[in-house]
């Protein structure tokens, strides 16, 4: 197995970029306009402006959570994936090892009785 | 020399269409990331792309899809829900609401159940989906 970076999976650590940033930029919109949005309702005094702009706000919440949810799935998928790999890879090592021991433990004994 | 297996597959129980030697060890070790992001809304081609030929993702892959189909249309009924029964003051807001939180954990607990299945290499049906997977044909 090799150290180096891995190229799998490219696409999904892409787009679990992706979405991260696209959470984030829903959130920086949602933050910025609803409240300017309520404000203007109330200074109108509109209230169905104000309801429907409290709607837009916790829609694009609910955008953010989605998004952000979705990306945060795929990385942690992707280190549990990555987890079980390097952990396979250091149990066949240990494995390896431990029957190497074994091995020269045998033929020590084997030397030992010839002796 | 002893030969700690790829397998941190479990061994499991299929009852189901895909028979589970058909799947071989191999497709099952390379495909489990990618089966388990194919329950993600929405996600499902994503493993098809990446890994067109293994089965085990394939497999995957069409729950997935049946099961963001039936999300589509639990949010399709909710919202028609919402429009007739969600009128009434009281008592339409309470059942939107219940009939939206009820559906919303269901198809959780079943993307939690489709991602660890996944990850863990197993071939298991999603509980509810009955045999809609197996009409899924790609």
């Amino acid at each position: 197995m090799s150290m180096i970076p891995e190229k799998r999976f490219w696409l999904l650590r892409r787009l679990a970029k992706v979405l991260t940033v696209g959470a984030w930029v829903v959130f920086a919109l949602v933050v910025l306009v609803t409240p300017v949005g309520i404000a203007r309702g109330v200074v109108a005094r509109n209230n169905a402006e104000v309801w429907d702009w409290v709607k837009y706000g916790t829609s694009g919440g609910l955008i953010f959570v989605n998004l952000l949810w979705i990306a945060q799935s795929i990385q942690v998928i992707l280190a549990i994936e990555e987890n079980t790999k390097q952990s396979t890879y250091v149990l066949e090592k240990l494995t390896t090892l431990a029957q190497q021991i074994r091995d020269r433990l045998a033929e020590n004994e084997e030397a030992r009785e010839e002796r | 020399m002893l030969d700690a297996s790829w397998c941190a597959c479990y061994p499991s129980p299929v009852a189901n269409g895909v028979r589970h030697e058909s799947i071989s060890e191999r497709e099952i070790v390379s495909g489990r990331a990618l089966a388990a992001v194919a329950y993600l809304p929405g996600l499902c081609f994503i493993g098809l792309l990446e890994a067109p030929n293994n089965r085990f993702v394939r497999f995957h892959a069409r729950q997935g899809l049946a099961l963001f189909l039936c999300e589509i249309v639990a949010w399709l009924g909710i919202a028609i829900v919402d429009d007739s029964l969600g009128r009434i003051p009281v008592l339409g807001m309470i059942a939107g609401a219940s009939l939206r939180l009820t559906l919303g954990l269901g198809f959780l607990a079943a993307t939690a159940y489709g991602v660890a299945k996944g990850l863990s290499g197993d071939t298991v049906r999603i509980p509810f989906l009955g045999d809609l997977p197996d009409k899924l044909r790609f």
